[in-house]
């Protein structure tokens, strides 16, 4: 009798222990949910050190995409090597021919201009779908920081929104995060007749040209080039050219949809302007 | 081991809608395979799994963007205890109740970054704004039953017990 007693003692203690190790399990649990969020509160807070550990993780990049360039993954035979390693060798060689546009480009009209620094975009697009920022191969090691303006031959791509070490973020000319002073040239006569402003919408494909005063008639054709005014890069960058038939009408001011000359989709090497 | 083949599978899928995704834009608009994995690891792992999980998936994506804010690591722990608590008695194994889960978390995630977005930048062209909220969350929701026949093919994605 007094076995048996004991023997559901035992088992009512093993319970009791059971469900006493689940209830702290359960407590540690939501412990560690409300740590686990609150620290993810307190990263933005670590301000433009929080940005730089970002970006620190992506540095790795730079290495996979160099060496990803530098070897073949399929070396069955040697056929296959050779056509591999000609393919590469080709594909460098049109990397480095559109550099060299780029930049011959650039420095025919800036030829005064002290620094470009040519970047390769190793990540095309972010992970959300609402921006339009690329990823170069360049950082603050280069000499690039936050706000310099980042070019194709003379047409202005983005503008560098955060450097770490190795690596920078890119807003292109239409990301809602850039907001651009412009002048606008006329297509037939080449004079300047208006200021405004472009800002990013977010399409891959336009921007907004916004704040021109009612004076001025906005035609399609005519080409926006940035100002010394503005606070990147040099003057004369062309930004787009306005496209016909989208007007924008409020109050004193009216603006325009434009597009921007380059195609963002398919650039693979960048300058960036050095102020 | 299986831990080891949540994060495999984790870079793979980062890897699939950071390169090979692009590819397959529909008006600029990639479909959002973390969405798909949150409802999957939510519906199939314990709560505290499950949400370990997400917090490293909305990581992972908040690195990988060049957005302000850790607004994927909040969604995603949110998300996974929601859906955590939803699982057991409602869609466990219904698989249409899986994929009305995945419709929802994709145009939540893509309506409030949207609105997040507008809220930060608010010259955004709202047009254009609409148009990858909705198309993205179809994109999503219609990529969903492939990825849900992959991960129970591999059957080795939901994370052991903590």
């Amino acid at each position: 009798m007094s076995g048996v007693q004991s023997y559901n003692g035992r088992r009512r203690t093993m319970y009791v222990r059971a469900g006493h190790k689940q209830l702290i399990m359960k407590r540690y649990q939501k412990l560690l949910c409300g740590w686990m969020i609150l620290a993810s509160l307190l990263f933005p807070l670590l301000g433009q050190q929080f940005n730089l550990l970002r970006l620190s993780f992506l540095s790795p990049l730079r290495s996979v995409s160099a060496y990803v360039n530098a070897t073949t993954t399929d070396q069955t035979t040697e056929l296959r090597l050779l056509r591999g390693k000609l393919a590469l060798a080709y594909s460098q060689i049109l990397d480095l021919r559109k550099q060299v546009d780029a930049l011959s480009g650039f420095r025919r009209k800036f030829a005064q201009h002290p620094k470009v620094i040519p970047a390769k975009i190793i990540l095309r697009r972010e992970s959300s779908n609402f921006r339009q920022m690329v990823l170069i191969n360049r950082g603050s090691r280069d000499g690039i920081a936050t706000g310099f303006a980042v070019a194709f031959g003379d047409a202005l791509v983005g503008v560098i929104k955060q450097a770490g070490e190795w690596v920078s973020w890119v807003s292109l000319i239409t990301d809602p995060a850039v907001k651009l002073k412009t002048l606008l040239v006329s297509a037939q006569d080449g004079t300047c007749y208006a200021k405004g402003i472009v800002v990013g919408t977010g399409d891959a494909k336009s921007c907004w040209l916004k704040f021109i005063s009612c004076n001025h008639r906005v035609r399609a054709g005519d080409l926006l080039l940035t100002t010394e005014f503005g606070d990147i890069g040099p003057q004369g960058l062309v930004i787009g050219e306005v496209l016909p038939s989208v007007e924008l009408n409020y109050g004193m001011f009216h603006g325009a949809k434009i597009r921007p000359l380059v195609d963002l989709d398919q650039l693979n090497v960048v300058l960036v302007v050095v102020k | 081991m299986k831990w080891g083949t949540f994060f495999c599978l984790a870079l793979l899928l980062l890897y699939l809608r950071l390169y090979l995704l692009s590819r397959l834009e529909l008006s600029g608009v990639r479909p959002d395979l973390f969405i798909i994995m949150l409802v999957y690891l939510a519906a199939h792992a314990d709560t505290m799994s499950a949400f370990i999980a997400n917090w490293f998936l909305g990581m992972l994506q908040d690195i990988f963007s060049g957005g302000p804010g850790v607004f994927f690591t909040l969604f995603f722990c949110l998300m996974s205890l929601v859906v955590s608590r939803f699982q057991a008695g409602f869609f466990q194994e219904n698989y249409w109740t899986r994929l009305v889960f995945v419709f929802l978390c994709a145009f939540q995630c893509n309506f409030l970054y949207g609105l997040w977005i507008t809220y930060l930048y608010p010259e955004c062209y709202l047009q254009a704004l609409s148009l990858k909220v909705l198309l993205g969350t179809l994109y999503t929701t219609a990529l969903a039953p492939i990825c849900f026949y992959g991960f129970g093919w591999l059957a080795l994605i939901a994370p052991p017990k903590v």
